[in-house]
């Protein structure tokens, strides 16, 4: 579960960096299985129509249905659909409970044409097979893929509609399926060295293993230091298969939580999303598009062409009712932070502001926030080193009367609580100046000033660590 | 008289000396207030809303930019005839369904299960399930700390919802 949180919380700070937000082009109501349509914007999906579960094509761009198919659809729940472009057939996998158990297991394979509209079961399966975790056509063999390094995957052959082994080497495990080149990445996991690194090689749908491609690195290192940061990727020596990188980013669907940082090039995607927080799980995903769920709904987003702007689903007057509702619970004290220290330092006139925001009718929470007025425009101060931007071209911080009044002025700004009263200081080190505004845990908390030979202000930094420069 | 001096300047010295503004700067720190909140909302798209459930439901975020760091706070709002308001909790439910809703079968029971997912945002969602006792129906909707949660459901012999309750531990 830590785990789990460290990478969103790695993804969440990758969304940061990244300022461009990739709104969904529409949404629905939460679909099941859900598949798209290489090189075409289509996608097919299992949908609630009128209360009864039906397979839909719709158009990509617009979200529009085309077509919502009346075939009876399999009575056990569908975990996977996949298009074979060759024969123009979707494949339907679907997952059974286990007789004594919650147990999730392979259930049967459905083959199911969209111009004639038949739903055929190719296989049922007997045994206690586990549920696929994701599921490729590679030719005319389904690929179910059970695990990523504990196992091979399991081949299903559509034409003798019987399962064949992946490999005569059974040390061989498939990293993805690659559909377009007729066959498999693969690596040995024997040949994995210390530093998780594995020579990979293309095996071909007649079992024909390539020389070595380059290295795999299976290392999966999440920090709060993006330096240290290191997701699984290729470090590919044949130039002619650089497609695997890209290959690799859109394989092993579903993908959730921690599974979407397998794939660097989807975890990027995945950033960029507007409402990454509504997201659980992306159901699939191809060069132009992604879909993914979460919260009852399904997204679909255009990955080539971001779409910018959110798409507008409500009402001009619906919004206005939204606004006022929201507005009605909210109201705002605006207080001048009065002193005769701050013109002396900074160049702005300054207002307290409390957002008071009622939850219901005894609770109520309270925050606030610092309006500075600067030649008659007002500007939030949003961070602390924005303070340089306002300091007061006459302000010299060269001695300790300027720095007391430098620190007169920062406590009418921040001023410090009881606890903190007693750590408010100020010393010199070279054209550094440090204002202590707190300590916790033997940590220096405040600002560090920086002032050129003229005794000018060049920089103001906040540290919650003064003394890890 | 020094002690009072002394009092005076640690106070002037250690909080925020804040007055009043004035009406015309009022004025101004409003509007820019006012544009310091973004609203995004959609309305919750789904066939089981539109079935069960007499309103419109909206998923909104409230966006505060002075923050500057991307935060938000969400909720549900539902319109229906009596206005816009918050939807909060189960209570709000029963007012909304609708007069023919019987929840009487596994179809409809599906229906009710979207809508506790769709309107109930911060519930953890994992291996849901539906189990009918007589008149009563509980929807597991996921698993907290070894505990069953989700919602209880309880109907007349003719499947007319009497009472819905949320559970952080169903026994089922």
């Amino acid at each position: 579960m830590n785990k789990i949180i460290t990478i969103l919380m790695f993804l969440c700070l990758t969304v940061t960096i990244n300022a461009q937000k990739n709104y969904p082009v529409f949404s629905i109501e939460e679909c099941g299985a859900a598949c798209l349509i290489e090189n075409e914007p289509i996608m097919f999906s299992l949908e609630s129509v009128d209360g009864i579960p039906k397979l839909v094509m719709r158009d990509l761009s617009k979200g529009e249905v085309i077509k919502s198919y009346e075939s009876k659809l399999p009575d056990n729940t569908v975990s996977h659909i996949v298009a074979n472009s060759k024969n123009g057939l979707l494949y339907f996998i679907t997952i059974k409970k286990h007789s004594e158990s919650d147990k999730k297991l392979l259930d049967a394979i459905y083959s199911f044409s969209p111009k004639k509209e038949k739903l055929e079961i190719i296989y049922t399966e007997q045994e206690e097979t586990p549920i696929p975790i994701s599921v490729d056509v590679v030719g005319n063999k389904l690929v179910l893929s059970i695990s990523v390094f504990s196992k091979q995957p399991i081949i299903f052959n559509l034409e003798t509609k019987e399962f064949e082994p992946f490999s005569d080497d059974e040390n061989l495990r498939m990293l993805c399926a690659a559909p377009e080149q007729n066959g498999f990445v693969v690596l040995n996991f024997t040949e994995f060295d210390k530093d998780d690194n594995a020579p990979f090689y293309f095996m071909s749908l007649d079992k024909k293993l390539s020389q070595k491609l380059g290295v795999f690195n299976s290392t999966m290192r999440i920090s709060t230091e993006e330096e240290e940061n290191s997701l699984p990727g290729f470090s590919i020596t044949n130039s002619d298969y650089n497609w695997i990188t890209e290959v690799y980013n859109l394989s092993g669907f579903p993908h959730a939580g921690f599974s979407i940082a397998t794939r660097a090039g989807l975890a990027e995607k995945y950033s960029s999303l507007a409402n990454k927080f509504d997201i659980s799980n992306i159901l699939t995903a191809n060069s132009n598009y992604l879909v993914a769920s979460g919260k009852g709904e399904t997204f679909v987003y255009n990955t080539k062409n971001i779409t910018l702007g959110k798409p507008q689903t409500v009402s001009e007057n619906d919004l206005k009712l939204i606004e006022d509702c929201i507005a009605s619970r909210v109201s705002y004290q605006k207080k001048q932070i009065a002193s005769s220290v701050l013109p002396k330092v900074f160049l702005a006139e300054f207002h307290l502001i409390t957002e008071t925001t009622k939850l219901d009718e005894y609770g109520y929470t309270e925050s606030s926030f610092i309006v500075f007025k600067k030649k008659d425009k007002y500007a939030v101060l949003k961070n602390k080193p924005q303070l340089l931007t306002i300091v007061n071209t006459s302000f010299k911080l060269g001695n300790n009367e300027d720095a007391i009044l430098f620190q007169d002025a920062l406590n009418m700004l921040y001023p410090p609580g009881t606890f903190e009263k007693k750590h408010i200081s100020f010393y010199k080190n070279n054209n550094e100046w440090f204002f202590v505004r707190n300590i916790s845990f033997d940590k220096k908390e405040g600002f560090i000033v920086s002032t050129d030979s003229n005794k000018k202000i060049t920089e103001i930094k906040y540290k919650l660590n003064m003394d890890e420069l | 008289m020094k002690t009072l001096m002394f009092l005076i300047i640690t106070f002037a010295y250690f909080h925020q000396v804040t007055c009043q503004v004035p009406d015309n700067e009022n004025k101004a720190l409003d509007e820019f207030i006012s544009k310091q909140i973004k609203i995004e909302a959609d309305v919750i798209k789904s066939a089981a809303l539109e079935h069960i459930l007499d309103a419109l439901f909206f998923n909104v975020k409230r966006i505060p930019l002075y923050k500057g760091d991307n935060s938000y706070n969400e909720m549900v709002l539902m319109k229906n005839a009596d206005g816009i308001k918050e939807f909060e909790n189960t209570d709000m439910l029963i007012p909304i369904i609708k007069e023919d809703i019987k929840l009487n079968n596994e179809a409809v029971a599906k229906q009710f299960q979207k809508v506790f997912t769709l309107l109930f945002k911060n519930d953890i969602v994992r291996n849901q399930e539906i189990i009918n006792k007589d008149n009563q129906w509980i929807f597991v909707q996921g698993e907290w700390f070894g505990k069953k949660t989700g919602y209880i459901v309880k109907t007349d012999s003719n499947g007319k919802v009497q009472e819905i309750e949320k559970s952080e531990e169903l026994k089922l």
